[in-house]
This record gives structure tokens, sequence and C-alpha cells, in this order.
């Protein structure tokens, strides 16, 4: 967790895939029987990761920890999407990465911003922060947004297509998956909620600056690729 | 991982991904290769019970 912004973000947005590239590339590709026959282990492992991940992180009140620990349920919806061996499930949890890749890195260099301003990165230490920054509101918004699977952004179609894959092989497991997204959902507007909407904090008494023009250049990119990817 | 990958090696004598393409593993033998793969490879897509 004390890990420097570029530490989090490439391991949020590269390494995490590399596990699942090795799933797809050899498991499937060189032991589909094996594949068949662990599908369902690999489905249980997978909804109890997504599960379990959620609940801790709708607890977390550190705002990067947040962040990481959501990805562990999102790479269990890829999991499922990749076992369940049929074009929409591989396809959606391809997508799933790629979009996963975007939000997470751009969620980690947003929260760094506000850790860069405040020097602090818990929870309950921010309030208002639409008042005084608006434009890294919206940015924050969009990514958060995107990170909980709303329509339009580029998780959801990710997510749903994982999804609809597994409902083809086995209902329960759709079923457990998107109640996955519910609690990424809960946790997601939880964290957007305390950091951005409300009076403003009194303990946020360092000038208030927004978004410079070099930052936007950084997190405007993210934020955009997010949307048309969703599209 | 790295010794089910011998372990491929030692079976069909060949490391090349295309040409394994085209080999037929036994099914005890892929799932003892799958198992070998997914120790490792769980850790690295934090899989509920490694995800620590």
């Amino acid at each position: 967790m004390e890990a420097p912004v570029a530490g989090s973000v490439l391991l949020a947005g590269v390494l995490i895939k590399l596990g699942s590239y090795g799933i797809i590339r050899y498991l499937v590709g060189l032991t589909p029987v094996a594949c068949e026959y662990f599908a369902p282990v690999m489905y249980t492992l997978s909804i109890l990761g997504i599960i379990y991940a959620s609940i801790t992180t709708i607890r977390q009140t550190d705002l990067k920890r947040i962040i990481a620990y959501s990805s562990v349920g999102h790479m269990g919806i890829v999991t499922i999407g990749i076992f369940t061996m049929n074009v929409e499930g591989i396809e959606g949890s391809i997508y799933l990465q790629i979009a996963h890749g975007i939000v997470s890195s751009g969620l980690f260099i947003v929260v760094t911003q506000l850790y860069e301003r405040y020097h602090t990165r818990i929870v309950k230490y921010y309030r208002g922060v639409t008042m005084t920054m608006p434009l890294y509101s919206v940015v924050f918004l969009i990514l958060t947004m995107s990170n909980i699977g709303v329509p339009g952004t580029s998780n959801y179609i990710g997510e749903i297509m994982a999804i609809a894959g597994a409902m083809e092989e086995n209902g329960v497991v759709a079923v457990m998956a998107a109640l996955g997204m519910i609690l990424s959902a809960a946790y997601g507007l939880f964290l957007y909620n305390r950091v951005c909407f409300g009076g403003i904090s009194a303990y946020m008494t360092e000038a208030p600056r927004d978004l410079t023009r070099r930052e936007m250049y950084v997190v405007g990119p993210l934020a955009g690729l997010a949307i048309i990817l969703g599209i | 991982m790295l010794i089910s990958i011998m372990y491929i090696y030692k079976i069909s004598g060949t490391t090349d991904y295309e040409t394994l393409m085209g080999y037929e593993m036994e099914e005890k033998v892929q799932k003892l290769v799958f198992i070998g793969f997914i120790a490792s490879l769980a850790v690295k897509l934090p899989l509920y019970p490694f995800h620590i």
C-alpha cells in the first residue's frame, strides 16, 4: 500500500493481467480437457473471491486500499469469463481486462493527485471536494462509474459479456457474479460520496487548487478512453 | 509452473508452443499440468485463497 503511484499503476494495469493471459494462452490452449474438469473449482474460488473481496473493500478507510482491493473482485469476474470456455465469456473477459487496466490505473492516479494536495489517504478526512475542485470531481466520477460498471462505460461491456457467457454454462454462477457487481456499486458510490459530496471538510485547510493542465493531460485520456470503449 | 513445463518437455520432447498445439496429452497428464500452472497463475491473478 505504500508503493509509489507508478508501481501501483503498473501492477494494476499490466502485471495482474499476466495471470489471466497465462490462463488463456497456456491452460485453455494446451489443456482444454482439464479446464473443463476443473471449471467448477475455479468458479467457486472466483465467486468466493468476488464476494469476500467486495465486502472487505466496503470496510476499508484508505483511498488507495479501496481501489487496490476492488481489483481482486474484478479479476474474479475475469476468471469466471475465461473458464466458461465459450466465445462470449473469453471475449468479455479480455475486454474487461483492457477496461480494468485503464480504469484502475486512472483511479490510482486520481487518488494520488488528492494525496499530493492534502498528504493523507484516509476517507474520513475528505468531504466536499466538488466545491473546490470541479474538474477533478468530473474525472473522478467518470472513473468511479466505469469501475462500478454503469452502462455506457467500458467495464460494463466486459462484465455483461462475461456474465452472459456464464449464464450459458451455469445460472447460479452468473447470479453470484452479478452480486459482485452490486457490491462493487456499494463501495464505489460509498467512496465517491464520502470524498466528493457534502460540505467542505474542516480538515482541508490548505488552499484548494483544481487540476493543473499537466495533471489533466494525465487523467483526461484515461477518462475519455473509459467512455469511448464503452460506446 | 516450471515443473509443469519441464514435465511437458519430458513427455513430448519440445517446448515450442506451435508444435505443442498439435500434441494431444492424456487426460491425467493434462490435470497434473493444469494444477502446476494454476498454482503460479493464481498468485499473479489474485484468486481468492492467494490474494494477499
